[in-house]
């Protein structure tokens, strides 16, 4: 059997790292246009910031690949695929598939906007982009788009001394993830760092003759070199559209639980699919290393016909502002509206934390400061857990030590035992 | 696979397991360091050693951003190359048991290696209430005592998958 990967990020190396392992004979062969081997995407900001050193990004070398026994065809864009014919075309080659799977990812947006084709507007995504950026030089960046991305760079910039404005469109940083009050905390604790954080605004021109000058946001105007666009991304489906393939209502190809798109033998995951979030069922674009990861181990197991089920997505962010970490789970009330969602607060010296509860269920989880424990409650959102029983469990001299990491939960959900 | 199995009846909560774990692998005196904690409920006067499950599709290895947790394809122990890791703690929220210790000194998250086969914790632990016993051993003696159902024991769904 010959297996087709399109894509070398987390998806795409995890497919074959999976398919591998399930299969020492069947033929692995990946197409990627980017020319790296595997690196973490999620390491980039640390590099940024001086912590780590960009080798240390990288996860694979050639040899493992080798070693593997994976064929890899990186610095290739596939520019075509045929259903019917089984295969991808890139430039004038072609190459044939038993089973293909699509993981081609995501890439961020800079907005066609006055000013964003100068020299000195980046995005964080690549190796190449944050040796761009450090050669650069940047003194005095803003970042566009406080997710979790912009934070951690604004957060990682300003760590090597620059000058940083963080500029949100929404009322808070990180709406995707957080509510109105941690996130106004973790606001707080980006001002204490030196980050001028500018919310409800946006960033409509960029003016300078040869360089980046003046930015232009509908309330100011920023003096700055730089300016990182960290405000959303792009799903890479051009080819499956054009072969065809579903596409979902949210851009992302379509895929079922078993992460196959509308056509047989043709699976997907990762930053390009839409699959569902674990919680409400309803579709998402989840964006995250771990359900990359995840939706390549089911997609893998199917492709070489062992039945797997993805779960649906459930995201978990940290941030590390200043030494306290800040963490993200499950949905924010937000991306629960619709629901009756009763919300748990709780605000001491080791910190804040909300738990938002629906239905006897834990839906989402946000928390600043000491999180000793939590993993219990990252648990009881995937796996649905009702808090009744938890409390039937915690309640029975019996039952607590073989279920004992029940124990951890009740530092969240004391109000509810 | 052998693993560390705990029998929390006849745990009294010493703490001698967290101090040896603690010097063993890190030279430092200090149960924070341990790989291996106590948890407790005093109200019922319950003390409960909790270390790695070492779970076959392990969630702290589907979340780690380094890629750096592997199961060792001979003994099957949850294993890390601690020289990648970036202290981002993502496997330590990912792990239902929080048996994903940070070191705080070397700024690394580790969990329990079994220390190659002959853990510590359990040559240590002066009531035996640690065991290092086979899956299926082990399985039986809980349900056993506990009468239980099988699936009844912990959140094994979570980590059931086959490890791909
Ligand atoms: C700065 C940053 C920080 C992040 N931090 C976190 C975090 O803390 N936690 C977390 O969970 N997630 C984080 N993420 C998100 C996470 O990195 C992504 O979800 C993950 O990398 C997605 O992997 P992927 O393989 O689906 O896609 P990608 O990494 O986008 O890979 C897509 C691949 O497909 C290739 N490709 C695309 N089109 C074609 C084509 N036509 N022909 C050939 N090849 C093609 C590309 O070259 C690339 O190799 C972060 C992302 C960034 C950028």
């Amino acid at each position: 059997m010959r297996i087709l990967i399109v894509g070398n990020g987390a998806a795409g190396n995890q497919a074959a790292v999976s398919l591998r392992k399930l299969d020492s004979s069947c033929e692995i062969v990946m197409l990627a246009e980017q020319n790296y081997p595997n690196y973490s995407a999620c390491a980039l900001p640390d590099v940024l910031a001086g912590w780590i050193p960009l080798k240390k990004t990288f996860l694979m070398a050639e040899e493992d690949y080798s070693r593997l026994n994976i064929e890899t065809n990186f610095g290739l864009e596939v520019n075509q695929l045929n259903l019917t014919e089984q295969c991808l075309q890139a430039g004038e080659l072609l190459y044939h598939y038993d089973r293909l799977i699509l993981a081609t990812g995501s890439q961020p947006v800079i907005p066609a906007l006055p000013g964003s084709e100068l020299p000195g507007n980046f995005v964080v995504k690549t190796p190449g982009d944050i040796e761009g950026i450090l050669a650069h030089g940047p003194q005095q960046v803003v970042v566009v788009g406080a997710g979790n991305i912009g934070v951690e760079t604004a957060s990682a910039l300003k760590n090597r001394g620059c000058k940083v404005t963080l500029v949100e469109m929404q009322d808070r940083i990180m709406p995707l993830l957080y509510d109105h009050k941690p996130a106004t905390i973790i606001q707080s604790m980006l001002e204490e760092e030196g980050i001028e954080v500018v919310t409800g605004d946006r960033v409509i021109g960029i003016s300078g003759d040869s360089q980046i000058e003046l930015i232009h946001t509908q309330g100011q105007d920023i003096n700055a070199d730089t300016v990182i666009w960290a405000a959303g991304v792009k799903q890479n489906t051009h080819i499956a559209r054009a072969a065809g393939l579903s596409i979902g209502s949210l851009g992302g190809i379509q895929v079922d639980t078993q992460m196959q798109s509308s056509a047989e033998g043709v699976f997907a995951c990762g930053d390009c699919v839409q699959s569902f979030q674990v919680f409400t069922r309803k579709p998402c674009l989840s964006l995250l290393w771990s359900s990359a990861k995840r939706q390549a181990q089911v997609a893998a197991r199917n492709c070489l016909g062992y039945l797997d089920k993805y779960e649906g997505s459930c995201s978990l962010v940290i941030e590390e502002i200043m030494g306290i970490p800040c963490v993200a789970m499950g949905l924010n009330l937000e991306a629960l509206q619709g629901y009756e969602a009763e919300v748990v607060e709780h605000h001491a010296e080791d910190g804040y934390f909300r738990v938002l509860i629906v239905e006897d269920k834990i839906a989402g989880f946000q928390g600043v400061g000491s999180i000793e424990g939590a993993g219990a409650i990252f648990t009881m959102i995937k796996k649905k857990t009702p808090i009744s029983e938890s409390k039937r469990v915690l309640l029975n001299r019996g039952l607590i030590p073989s279920m004992a990491w029940y124990i951890d939960s009740r530092r969240y959900l004391s109000s509810q035992y | 696979m052998k693993r560390i199995v705990v029998d929390a009846e006849v745990c009294t909560g010493c703490g001698i397991c967290q101090l040896v774990c603690s010097v063993h692998k890190t030279g430092q005196w200090h149960p924070a360091l341990s790989r291996i904690k106590i948890k407790q409920m005093p109200e019922f006067g319950i003390k409960v050693p909790v270390v790695c499950m070492q779970c076959s599709n392990p969630p702290c290895a589907v979340f780690c951003v380094m890629n750096l947790i592997y199961k060792d394809p001979d003994t099957g122990y949850t294993m890390r190359r601690e020289d990648k890791c970036i202290g981002c703690r993502a496997c330590e929220i990912a792990c239902p048991f929080s048996a994903a210790i940070m070191d705080p000194i070397r700024e690394v998250v580790v969990n329990c290696d079994l220390c190659g086969g002959e853990p510590v914790c359990v040559a240590y632990c002066p009531e035996g209430a640690l065991l290092y016993m086979d899956e299926a051993e082990a399985g039986d003696k809980r349900r056993s005592r506990l009468g239980l159902k099988s699936g009844e024991i912990f959140p094994r769904g979570e980590c059931s998958g086959r490890g791909s």
